[in-house]
């Protein structure tokens, strides 16, 4: 067959044109293919710290602490208050829980208030003893629980501020009252499905 | 095939045919024919009706559709008495070994129907030590439960698996060292709607009957769709009537059809009439016939008369039908809750709705938990002491000792001690 000039390098770039050369491609991209459980698990964590944090400053700290509008207590619905940060939290987890089954994240420590928070899985043992023995670091892992494969993140839960510690201090079921500013008084544990 | 066995074949294929069809048809519009046991005594009013709880199937394992079909009826209380145990809480994967022992996630782990010879109170199919499946350790975390039996968990007073609103340990503590009889107790008003009786329709008029009272009257009408008395009418089965109760009722009135006329009486409405005079029309039982022997009585009447304020008085309708306050747009009403049986199962439930209206918690409990007293109609004091408060504050002074006077900051987060 003899071709022209012009039509010589269409036809070349046919099969390309075919195949999605270029990055447009007939199937939607695989949003999110190939990132590491690891750093799932971190951006998850940043929006959770991110969220608590604003929760903290922004309603808890201007209402209750500056303002003095109105409190944090731990039965907010009964006394007509604002839920804890760890409160929130919790609620968060449980509407998120619900969208997508298998995902959770909770905080759990070696001196919980809920003694139902206290690390109960191997990984969650190994976890949050490594966060007090390595200040600043998380720990991964991957973990079976009732037949399916979760990867499991724990980091440290701070005590950022003093009322942290005084809430924890003062709390009747507190197994530990010695929480200062600092301290690492657990950890935030997230889990999702492999 | 032979021609007599074709007609055998052909009378079969029929008879099948009939027999799929009547159980279709009882099935869906209510027969308690396919009935497999006895039904509990919260359901056995609208057992007829399968469909109400198998809506597609059948299946044991279905246990999806059969919560879906819980929750419809029972998921709005549920959230009103803020459930210590909503099944979103077991969600977690951390709790897949625990969920293995009792899928909590179920109410048919707990509420199994068909069930006689396991159902207890509020049609509750496991036994009282259940709790141990996640709480075993609780003696380690609480030496005022050390030695306490597994199956005393729900013991009247201690707790209850869905509402402990007056139960859980900070309000127990706000509430020790009240009287029995607090000066002054009055129980809510009842905002009534500024509606004028002429408006009422009368039996048989154009848009009377259970839908008419809807208009005005929605949570009334709502509540007591709920109840014993109205859940039919609910579910399009037809009135209830005493002569289908379990509880012992009055001959005279076991064919009463039950909706808004037959307590409120036709044109007149009285509210008051219906607190009383018409409950005792019906039910026969010991605890109603205690009651106007009681000192609740008496109050009722001195109310009624002028003698006493008003709120202050104790009718059957006071306890079985609280007063609730409801915000709407920036001002609260007051209606009667018309799920009669809605605070008794277990009877805690009546704790902050009526019984704190008057009196103490201690008392309040006490009393409750004497089953004795509450068949008597409340005649006489408690014999029964719940240990409840007696262990807040042991745990109170412990936690003291441990903390030696130690002060917390008042600089926290605004946070309530």
């Amino acid at each position: 067959m003899n071709l022209s000039g012009t039509a010589r390098p269409l036809l070349l770039c046919l099969p390309l044109l075919l195949t999605g050369c270029g990055g447009s491609t007939n199937k939607p991209s695989s949003l999110g293919a190939g990132v590491p459980p690891r750093a799932m698990a971190d951006y998850i964590h940043a929006v959770l710290a991110a969220d608590r944090a604003a929760y903290s400053r922004y309603v808890i700290n201007r209402l209750a602490v500056e303002e003095k509008i109105i409190k944090a207590t731990e039965h907010w619905k009964d006394e007509r208050t604002l839920p804890l940060p760890a409160q929130m939290l919790r609620l968060s987890s449980e509407i998120a829980q619900e969208k997508y089954d298998g995902l959770s994240y909770s905080l759990l420590s070696m001196w919980p208030i809920n003694h139902k928070n206290l690390p109960r899985t191997d990984a969650e043992k190994t976890g949050l003893k490594h966060i007090l023995e390595h200040p600043g670091e998380a720990y991964y892992a991957e973990e079976v629980l009732g037949d399916k494969r979760y990867f499991t993140a724990i980091y440290p839960d701070v005590a950022v501020a003093q009322a942290c510690a005084d809430c924890h201090n003062g709390h009747p079921d507190s197994p530990r009252v010695d929480f200062k500013v600092g301290d690492t008084m657990g950890g935030m544990v997230i889990r999702f499905p492999l | 095939m032979s021609r007599p066995g074709k007609k055998l074949t052909a009378l079969g294929m029929v008879a099948a045919l009939g027999i799929c069809s009547y159980m279709t048809y009882a099935m869906v519009k209510g027969d308690r024919f396919l009935l497999p046991a006895q039904t509990s005594a919260g359901h056995y009013q609208i057992e007829e009706k399968c469909t109400l709880c198998h809506e597609k199937s059948f299946k044991g394992a279905n246990i999806a559709e059969l919560d879906k079909a819980c929750v419809k009826c029972h998921g709005g209380t549920l959230v009103d008495e803020e459930d210590s145990h909503p099944s979103r809480i077991f969600n977690d994967p951390r709790n897949a070994a625990q969920l293995r022992m009792l899928n909590a996630r179920s109410c048919t782990a707990c509420h199994r129907e068909h069930k006689p010879a396991l159902t207890r109170s509020a049609g509750v199919t496991v036994p009282p030590n259940n709790c141990d499946a996640c709480h075993n350790d609780v003696a380690s975390e609480r030496p005022t439960h050390r030695g306490l039996a597994s199956n005393s968990c729900e013991n009247a007073g201690c707790h209850n698996y869905h509402d402990n609103t007056a139960l859980y340990e900070d309000f127990l503590r706000k509430h020790i060292g009240e009287p029995d009889t607090l000066p002054g107790g009055r129980v809510p008003v009842r905002g009534i709607g500024a509606t004028p009786v002429a408006r009422h329709p009368a039996p048989g008029d154009p848009g009377s009957g259970y839908g008419a009272c809807k208009e005005c009257h929605s949570r009334e009408v709502a509540s007591f769709s709920k109840s014993r008395e109205g859940m039919r009418l609910a579910h399009d089965l037809g009135p209830m009537t005493p002569g289908q109760a379990r509880l012992p009722m009055k001959a005279a009135a076991m064919s009463l059809k039950l909706n808004c006329t037959s307590c409120h009486g036709a044109g007149a409405f009285i509210a008051n009439d219906a607190a009383v005079e018409k409950c005792l029309s019906c039910h026969d039982d010991r605890h109603s016939r205690a009651y106007k022997a009681s000192i609740h009585y008496t109050l009722w009447l001195d109310e009624q008369a002028g003698r006493k304020p008003a709120g202050s008085g104790v009718s059957c309708a006071t306890c079985h039908m609280p007063r609730t306050q409801e915000e709407t747009r920036g001002s609260f009403r007051v209606f009667a809750d018309h799920n009669v049986n809605g605070n008794q199962r277990p009877n805690e439930k009546m704790i902050r709705s009526v019984c704190m209206n008057c009196h103490g918690l201690k008392f309040s409990m006490d009393a409750l938990a004497d089953n004795v007293l509450v068949q008597e109609n409340f005649r006489g004091r408690p014999s029964v002491h719940v240990a409840t408060l007696a262990m807040v504050e042991s745990r109170m002074r412990a936690r003291m000792a441990h903390l030696n006077g130690k002060q917390t900051s008042d600089d926290n987060m605004g946070v309530a001690k």
